[in-house]
C-alpha cells in the first residue's frame, strides 16, 4: 500500500518533466535532444490539475501562454456577437491549447476542462526565444500550428457539407484516429463530452445527435454505455463519414 | 408540348387571360384539383366500415403505399393559415391518436412494400419538437415500415418561422428528402400583418442549408390574395424567391372562402378588397415566374426546366394524387390525421375535420372517417381523365367522349371558342392560357359530367 503510494507520487514527478513525460514523442519536445530538451522544460511552468469545469482562461483575455494537454481534456467555447456559445474544438492529451490567440494577443475562445486535466503552461515569449535557438522546436511548433489549421479545414468541411450521420460517424472516426495517435485504443475510448457538447460542435441538435447514436448502435457500428464508446466497426463508419451526402 | 411554348407568347397570354376573366367570367384563382368529385360533395352517409371495406381490396391488389400526416395546427398564431394555436404536450397527444389510427389501418394492410411516398403537411407540420417528430417517424416504420430507395418521395412541409438548419439537419437524418418550405411572403409589411415575421436571411439560410443536405428539390409556397399584398410586393417576393433558386415554386390563390372575414378590422381594411387585385397578382406572379425561366406544369405548380416534375410531364408520365403533382403513380393513398383525405381505388374517405372529433372516434377505437364517397364506373371515367388532363394538359378525345359523352362536346366548343384548349390532329391540347385558367377547365367538365 506504502509503496504504491510512493511509487505514484515518483511517477507523477517524473510526468511533471519532458524528459519523462510518455506523451513526449507527440508534444513540442518531439525531435529535441536530450540537452535540449533539459531547456525546454526549463521555460514550463507545472500547475496543479484542473477540476472538471475549471477555466483555463477566457476569451479575450490577454493571451501569454499556450498549453499542452497532459492528461484529461478541455473544451474551447467561441462567443460571437449572437451570444451563443459554439463549441469549436476538444483538446486531447499532448494537444497544443491556445496556438489561435498569438496573432491577436488575447484568448480567441474560453477553455474549460472537461474532466480533472493536468497541463504544462508554456509561456509563449520564452518558447518564442527559445525556438530561436533550436530549429527543431520551431519546426515543431510549426507543426502543431499547420496541423491545427488542417483540423480546423476539415472541421469547415464537416460543417458545411455534412448530413447529421456524416457528421457523427467523422467525429467518432477522427477521435479513434486521435486516441490510436496518442498510443491509447481506437476502439474504446471514454467521452469526456456530454451530448450536448458534441450536439454543439458539429451543429446538430441534442436530438439528432441522441437519435443518430441510436442508429449507430443498431446497425452495430458502435454501442455506447453512458460515456464509455466502443467502436464495433470501425471501417462502416468510415464508410459513413465518406458517403456523398445522400442517404 | 406547351410547356416550351410559353415564355415567348407570355404577354399575348396575359393579355388573353386578363380578357377572359374580365369579359367572359373566368376565375384564375379557383381551387386547385384535389378530388373528383371536390371533397364538399362527400357524403356523410359514407362510414368508417366502408373505409376499412376499401383498404381491404385496395391491399389484396398490393399496390404501393402513400401517406400523408395532416397537422392543421400551430405553436405560434399564423392568421395566414388560420390554424389552431398548440402546445408540446398537445402534440404529443395528437402523434398518440396518430398512432392508434396507424394500428387500426395497418393491419388492413400488409401487402405493400413500404411507405414509398410520405408527406407531413399541414400548418404545424415542424411544429412538433425535434423528438416527437423521432417518435412519428420512428410509429410509422414500425406500423408501415419505411423505405430507403432513393426513390422515396419523403417531403415535409416547412414553417420558416418555427425552424432553423438544425431542424433541417434532423428532418434529413429522419429520413425526408424534398422540403416545401412554406414561405407565403417576403414583404415585411405583409409579414406583419399576417404575424409572420421571418427576415430574407432566416429563409436564405434555410435554403443553403436544404442545399447542403443535397435536399435539392426545394419546394416553395407563395400565397396570393394576404392583406396588404400588392402588385409591387408581390413583385419583390417573387424576386427574392427567384433570387433563391429553388427548384419548384407553388403559388397558392387564395381559399374560395374570404379567409379574414372574421379577422380583426385591420385585416378587413388593409385587404386586396375586389376580387379584380387577386386575379392581377395571381397573373403577374404566374408570368415573372415563366419569365425567370421556370416552366409552369399547372396548378400552381412551377418547376426548373430539367426538374423531374417538369421531365415527367414532357414524357406524359406525370401523375397527380392528394399531395399533388407527382412522378409516380400513388397507389393507396392514406391520409392521416385531422380532415384527412384518403383515396383507395375507386373510394375517397375523409377524416373528422374538427379536432375534436378526431379524437372521440379513435379514443373509442373507431377510424374517424367523418364522409367519403364511392366512385360509379361514370364516374371514375370522368375522373382519370380530368386528371389526364390536369397532368398531361391534352387529353384523347374518345377518353373525352366515353367520360362526358355530348355534354362534353358542347362543353368542349365553348373552351375552344375562348382559346383555352385545341385541337391538335386527333388530340385536344391545353393552350398556355387554358394551362393558366385549368380551374376553369375542369370546372366546365364538372359541370357537364
Amino acid at each position: 500500500m506504502a509503496d504504491t503510494a510512493i511509487l505514484r507520487t515518483r511517477s507523477l514527478l517524473q510526468e511533471a518533466h519532458c524528459q519523462t513525460c510518455s506523451l513526449s514523442s507527440l508534444c513540442l519536445p518531439l525531435s529535441l535532444e536530450l540537452k535540449d530538451m533539459d531547456q525546454f522544460d526549463a521555460i514550463i511552468r507545472r500547475r496543479t490539475p484542473m477540476k472538471k469545469g475549471e477555466t483555463l482562461f477566457r476569451q479575450g483575455a490577454p493571451f501569454t501562454s499556450v498549453y499542452a494537454v497532459r492528461s484529461g481534456s478541455l473544451k474551447q467555447a467561441s462567443t460571437e456577437g449572437s451570444g451563443d456559445d459554439q463549441l469549436t474544438n476538444f483538446y486531447l492529451p499532448s494537444e497544443l491549447v491556445g496556438l489561435d490567440g498569438i496573432d491577436e494577443k488575447h484568448y480567441a475562445g474560453t477553455v474549460i476542462a472537461l474532466e480533472t486535466t493536468t497541463v504544462c503552461e508554456i509561456p509563449f515569449d520564452r518558447l518564442d526565444a527559445l525556438s530561436e535557438e533550436l530549429p527543431e522546436l520551431r519546426a515543431q511548433l510549426y507543426r502543431s500550428m499547420s496541423k491545427e489549421m488542417r483540423d480546423d479545414r476539415r472541421m469547415m468541411r464537416l460543417l458545411s457539407r455534412k448530413t447529421a450521420d456524416q457528421r457523427l460517424a467523422t467525429f467518432f472516426t477522427s477521435l479513434s484516429d486521435r486516441f490510436r495517435r496518442r498510443g491509447y485504443s481506437p476502439y474504446s475510448f471514454r467521452l469526456s463530452m456530454s451530448r450536448a457538447d458534441i450536439g454543439n460542435y458539429l451543429g446538430l441538435a441534442v436530438e439528432t445527435v441522441s437519435r443518430i447514436l441510436g442508429r449507430f448502435q443498431s446497425q452495430g457500428l458502435v454501442a455506447v454505455s453512458g460515456r464509455e464508446v466502443h467502436i464495433l466497426d470501425l471501417a462502416s463508419l468510415a464508410l459513413v463519414a465518406d458517403e456523398d451526402g445522400c442517404r | 408540348m406547351f410547356a416550351q411554348a410559353i415564355p415567348s407568347d407570355c404577354a399575348e397570354t396575359s393579355r388573353l387571360i386578363r380578357e377572359l376573366i374580365s369579359q367572359r367570367g373566368y376565375d384564375i384563382c379557383r381551387p386547385h384539383y384535389l378530388t373528383y368529385p371536390e371533397p364538399r360533395a362527400f357524403s356523410d352517409t359514407f362510414t368508417a366500415e366502408d373505409f376499412q371495406a376499401a383498404l381491404v381490396r385496395g391491399n389484396s391488389a398490393g399496390q404501393p403505399l402513400s401517406l400523408h400526416v395532416q397537422v392543421p395546427f400551430c405553436r405560434t398564431p399564423d392568421s395566414a393559415r388560420q390554424a389552431p394555436v398548440v402546445d408540446t404536450p398537445m402534440l404529443e397527444a395528437y402523434v398518440s391518436r396518430l398512432d392508434r389510427e396507424m394500428v387500426l389501418t395497418s393491419r388492413l394492410l400488409d401487402h405493400h412494400q413500404g411507405i414509398h411516398r410520405l408527406h407531413w403537411v399541414g400548418a404545424g407540420a415542424t411544429s412538433f419538437s425535434l423528438d416527437q417528430m423521432s417518435d412519428l417517424i420512428d410509429r410509422l416504420d414500425a406500423r408501415f415500415g419505411l423505405v430507403e430507395s432513393r426513390q422515396r418521395d419523403y417531403a415535409i412541409e416547412v414553417n420558416p418561422r418555427e425552424s432553423n438548419v438544425l431542424t433541417l439537419r434532423h428532418l434529413q437524418a429522419l429520413g425526408f428528402n424534398r422540403l416545401i418550405l412554406d414561405v407565403q411572403d417576403l414583404d415585411p409589411a405583409v409579414q406583419h400583418t399576417i404575424n409572420r415575421i421571418q427576415p430574407r436571411a432566416k429563409v436564405e439560410s434555410l435554403v443553403d442549408e436544404a442545399h447542403r443536405l443535397n435536399l435539392d428539390a426545394l419546394t416553395m409556397d407563395l400565397r396570393i390574395g394576404l392583406p396588404s399584398q400588392t402588385p409591387d410586393s408581390v413583385d419583390r417576393t417573387l424576386e427574392q424567391m427567384i433570387a433563391m433558386a429553388p427548384a419548384r415554386v407553388r403559388v397558392i390563390p387564395p381559399p374560395s372562402r374570404p379567409r379574414f372575414a372574421l379577422k380583426t378590422l385591420r385585416h378587413r381594411r388593409q385587404s386586396p378588397g375586389t376580387s379584380d387585385n387577386v386575379q392581377t397578382l395571381m397573373i403577374t406572379s404566374l408570368e415573372r415566374l415563366v419569365k425567370a425561366g421556370y416552366v409552369y406544369i399547372g396548378q400552381g405548380h412551377f418547376a426548373r426546366p430539367k426538374d423531374s416534375l417538369t421531365l415527367a410531364q414532357d414524357q406524359g408520365r406525370l401523375a397527380i394524387d392528394l399531395q399533388g403533382y407527382a412522378i409516380v403513380g400513388s397507389g393507396i393513398q392514406l391520409g392521416l390525421g385531422v380532415a384527412a383525405i384518403s383515396r383507395v381505388d375507386d373510394v375517397y374517405a375523409r377524416n373528422a375535420l374538427s379536432l375534436g372529433g378526431y379524437e372521440r372516434a379513435l379514443d373509442a377505437g373507431r377510424l374517424a372517417t367523418a364522409c367519403g364517397l364511392e366512385l360509379g364506373g361514370d364516374e371514375c371515367l370522368r375522373r382519370d381523365a380530368i386528371e389526364r388532363l390536369v397532368c398531361d394538359m391534352a387529353l384523347d378525345p374518345r377518353r373525352l367522349g366515353d367520360a362526358f359523352g355530348v355534354d362534353g362536346d358542347a362543353c368542349l366548343a365553348v373552351l375552344e371558342r375562348d382559346g383555352l384548349v385545341a385541337r391538335q390532329g386527333q388530340g385536344l391540347v391545353v393552350t398556355p392560357a387554358g394551362r393558366m385558367l385549368l380551374g376553369d377547365i375542369i370546372q366546365a367538365f364538372n359541370d357537364s359530367g
